[in-house]
Parts: C-alpha cells; sequence; structure tokens
C-alpha cells in the first residue's frame, strides 16, 4: 500500500503547474474513495443477505455467479429499469431532492475516514465533530422524504427518524467525550496513530454506548422505526421508486458501512495491526503496508455484528426506544466521562496520557 | 395479613431492567451464532434432486413387454370407469381373430390428479407409476400423452398377469 501511495506521490510530482498538482491531489484520493465504497456497497448487499439467511437456516442469493456474488449487481439493474414514480400531490423538489441529502452525506464523511496509514482525503483538525456534522444531515433527508411523499405512513416515518435522532445524537456524542480526552485531538487520524492500545480496552462502556446509538443512527433493526415495514409499511420511502429508492437503499447500506468503520477507527485501532507497536518493526510494517487490509476486515466484523443483532433481535416500541437512550444510555455515559476524566487526571496505568 | 412480598424500589427495578436487558441479548445472540453453523434447510432443487420415496406417485406409464414389444393391455376399460377426472381414453376393436385390439390408449396429463386409481384396478398390471414429476411445457398439447409417450419396456415372463399374481414358477 505505501509503494501505491508513493508511486502516486511521485506521477504527482512530476506536474509542474501547482494549481493543477493541488487539484488533481483532491480528485484523485476523492474518486477513488467513493468507488472503494460504492463497489464495497454490492459486497455488503450480498454478505447480509447471505449472512442473515445462515442465521435463519436457509442459503440466501447462491443463482447467480459464484455463490450468488453478481446477485447485487442483477438487483440494481432490476431497480434501475423500473419506472420513476412520483405521487402526483408531492412536493415535487423535495421529493427529488430528499433521495441525494440522504445519499450525499453518507458518502461524503468518507473523506474524513483513515483507511490506511496516509490514506485520507482530508486530515481536518476538527474532524470527528465535522463527520458528525455531515452525518447528521442524513436524518434531515429522512425526514423531507417522509413529509415531501404526501402519505401518511412515510410522515409517520420521517417524525419517528427525527425523534429517534435527536435523543440518540447526545449519548453518541457523550460516549466519544471520554476518546477525545484521552487522545486530547479532535483529527481522527490522530485518535488512529495515538492508539498504541486500542481505545476498546480504555473504554468499554463508551464503545457499548456508541455502537448502540450508532445502529439507531443508522436505522437498522432494533432501531428500525422509520422504515418499520410491519407497521408503516415502507417507513420514509414508501412512495419511492426506481433510482430514487435505490439511493436511500445504498445509503443505508454505506451507513451501516460508515458505522463498522468509525467503530474501527474510534475503538479498535483503524488501519493498524493488533499491538502493532509492541511487535517492534514487524507490528509498523505489517500496519503500513497492510493497513487497507486491516480497516477492511476490521470493518466487516462490525458489519457482520449487525446483521448478526438484525437476525437476533425484534423492533423496540418507539416509547422504549426514547426510555432506554434517556434513561439508560444517557446516565451512563455521563458517568463514563466522570470516571473517564478523574483517570485521566491522575494518570492511572493505561489512562496516562 | 401481611403482604410477603416486598415491592422494589424503582431504583433496584432500574438496574433490575439492565441486567434482564443483557441477559436477554445474550441468550438471543448466542442461539442465533449456533444457528449460523447448523445445515441448512434449503434444497438447491434443479441441481441436487431430493431422492424420491419409492412409492411416489408421477406421471404413469403404459407398459410393453419388452421381449416381443406386445403391449400388456387388455383394453377392459377397467381405468377409464375408475379415473376420477376421466382423462383416460381408450378405443378398442375386435381383431380378425376376435381378440381386443387396442387402437387409442390417450390421457391428459393436465387433468390427471396422480391418484393411482388406475394402476390399482388395472387386472394384468399394465400400468405403472413412474418417478416423473417435471410434466410442465409451455404448450397445452404438450400435455396429451398418448399410447407411444406413455410407453415403458418392461419384462413380464407371464404376460397377463402382474407379477405379484403370477403363479410361482416350478
Amino acid at each position: 500500500m505505501e509503494v501505491l501511495l508513493k508511486i502516486y506521490e511521485g506521477i504527482l510530482s512530476l506536474i509542474p503547474f501547482e494549481p493543477v498538482r493541488n487539484g488533481i491531489g483532491l480528485i484523485v484520493p476523492t474518486l477513488s474513495i467513493a468507488s472503494m465504497v460504492l463497489g464495497v456497497v454490492f459486497l455488503l448487499i450480498w454478505w447480509e443477505r447471505r449472512l442473515i439467511a445462515f442465521i435463519q437456516v436457509r442459503l440466501g442469493p447462491n443463482r447467480l455467479g459464484p455463490a450468488g456474488l453478481f446477485q447485487s449487481f442483477a438487483d440494481a439493474l432490476k431497480v434501475m429499469l423500473k419506472e420513476d414514480i412520483v405521487p402526483k400531490d408531492a412536493d415535487q423538489i423535495l421529493f427529488s431532492l430528499a433521495p441525494v441529502l440522504v445519499f450525499v452525506p453518507g458518502l461524503l464523511v468518507y473523506s474524513l475516514v483513515p483507511v490506511g496509514n496516509g490514506m485520507v482525503v482530508s486530515n481536518v483538525g476538527s474532524g470527528l465533530l465535522l463527520f458528525f456534522s455531515i452525518s447528521s444531515l442524513t436524518t434531515l433527508g429522512i425526514m423531507m422524504a417522509g413529509w415531501s411523499s404526501n402519505n401518511k405512513y412515510s410522515l409517520m416515518g420521517g417524525i419517528r427518524a427525527v425523534a429517534q435522532a435527536i435523543s440518540y445524537e447526545i449519548p453518541l456524542l457523550l460516549s466519544l467525550v471520554g476518546i477525545i480526552l484521552l487522545t486530547g485531538s479532535l483529527s481522527i487520524v490522530d485518535i488512529v496513530e495515538k492508539q498504541d492500545i486500542w481505545n476498546i480496552i480504555k473504554q468499554p462502556i463508551a464503545f457499548f454506548i456508541f455502537f448502540t446509538c450508532s445502529l439507531s443512527e443508522v436505522n437498522r433493526i432494533p432501531f428500525d422505526l422509520p422504515e418499520a415495514e410491519s407497521e408503516l409499511v415502507s417507513g420514509y420511502n414508501t412512495e419511492y421508486s426506481g433510482f430514487k429508492f435505490a439511493m436511500f437503499f445504498l445509503a443505508e447500506y454505506i451507513n451501516t458501512f460508515t458505522l463498522g468503520a468509525l467503530c474501527t477507527v474510534l475503538f479498535f485501532g483503524g488501519w493498524r495491526f493488533p499491538f502493532d507497536s509492541y511487535l517492534g518493526e514487524v507490528g509498523m510494517q505489517l500496519s503500513n503496508q497492510l493497513g487497507l487490509v486491516w480497516f477492511f476486515v476490521k470493518t466487516m466484523f462490525f458489519f457482520s455484528i449487525v446483521i448478526w443483532i438484525r437476525g437476533t433481535l425484534p423492533r423496540v416500541r418507539p416509547d422504549q426506544l426514547m426510555a432506554f437512550a434517556w434513561k439508560y444510555l444517557l446516565p451512563l455515559a455521563l458517568v463514563n466521562i466522570l470516571v473517564t476524566t478523574l483517570l485521566a487526571a491522575y494518570g492511572f496505568g493505561v489512562f496516562s496520557r | 395479613m401481611e403482604k410477603t412480598e416486598k415491592k422494589s424500589s424503582s431504583v433496584e427495578k432500574y438496574f433490575q431492567n439492565i441486567f434482564y436487558g443483557i441477559e436477554a441479548i445474550y441468550r438471543g445472540m448466542k442461539l442465533t451464532f449456533f444457528y449460523l453453523f447448523q445445515a441448512k434447510v434449503t434444497e438447491i432443487y434443479p441441481d441436487i434432486k431430493r431422492k424420491l420415496p419409492q412409492r411416489f406417485r408421477g406421471r404413469f406409464a403404459f407398459l410393453y413387454n419388452k421381449d416381443d414389444g406386445k403391449m400388456l393391455c387388455i383394453g377392459c376399460n377397467a381405468c377409464v370407469k375408475v379415473c376420477p377426472p376421466q382423462t383416460i381414453r381408450l378405443e378398442t376393436e375386435k381383431g380378425a381373430d376376435k381378440k381386443i385390439k387396442v387402437n387409442v390408449y390417450e390421457i391428459n396429463i393436465g387433468e390427471c390428479i396422480s391418484c393411482a386409481n388406475c394402476v390399482e384396478v388395472c387386472p394384468v398390471g399394465a400400468l405403472e407409476m413412474t418417478h416423473e414429476f417435471e410434466t410442465a411445457t409451455f404448450d397445452q398439447n404438450d400435455l396429451l400423452f398418448d399410447m407411444h409417450k406413455l410407453a415403458k419396456y418392461v419384462e413380464r415372463p407371464n404376460m397377463y398377469l402382474p407379477p405379484d399374481k403370477a403363479p410361482a414358477k416350478k
């Protein structure tokens, strides 16, 4: 991986004109990470369907290609060939804008995630804050879709999405305060580089809170109230079809992959090999050369856990959802901050900075 | 009478809820994890076919003797009378040697309900159920099976008696 980076930098330095070089230096990483994420999504759809089938003692898609790998491409083709219906009384502009507003932030946040050593589009100083500001826009898009559809089920889905997002964003961000405290930086790249010991060892409770809240943020089972099939037909995307629906569908998978990526980056050392700083030169080389592989393996692991949870837990009731966030997760996050602060202040064991 | 049951306080209930929640999730996740590695119930049907039971009733066959190629049917009309959907068509004529000759034996697979009454009632065992069940076609006319399409050649030393009723060999 480092070799590739060096070749890329070498080619880039050959370009004489400074603005052109900067422009290409921005476009190439952006395009490569966007295409990587979109390519991975097709794999994710297949993996989810396959894994959930195995949990339910079925086989899942197995006809098209080796072990049904091309099934998601066939589905994508089918969805694109479908008619794009816009309801007569729907708000035309908002109706068309909503899928874009859900899709784009999901893709945009990957510019802040380091997928390897030095493999990040932009290393923003307050990256973590920017990350969550961008990803919160998704909720706006969902609300927009629910509102503009002029359908009561859609509206219910949108309302639920907003209520859920407001409740779960708070413990989500509070759970990360401990990590910011221990790292001393809001930059995601810094957080990864300072994880000689993975953050999960220092912050297990924060990880639990973060994972639960992320599940709710990306509307996965057991928190998939905005698109609860058995209650709201299909929730906010009831009226959508064709490519607009595909965008919602892809966004959901991209967001779930983001969940895994964030868990990896913030708690499990990102692109770093386990305990690489204790393995000496070998460990550092493993991390630097194969960073993308470790990142991907870890992220897929968390994505699989999300599917595992989907195969196990039933959907919660809206009032249970609210009670869980405000009565259990929020106090737990606050206690976690308090304890972490005390431990960090007295430099206790692994908590010393 | 005093209440023996102590009412738990709200604080106790709060921590109890946390404990129950964790326990329930742990149990559920454990169960689904084991299901992940269980043998799957799905049959990959056209690729791997299940072994059919011996007495499976598919399309039925009209038997011919393997040795001389003569049909076993004696044209007694028993199967025509017993057929519930009345789909068997049997046309006979009296030959020159005053024996009944079967001209037409026809059946519509689309109407046949695979009840095997005809097989049961046949006095000479000239009909047999096969294991063939994939009889769907795109053309309605392909469902009409005549005696040549239904044909199956079997060894039958004693022509006019089914194997179980044949006299034991001396």
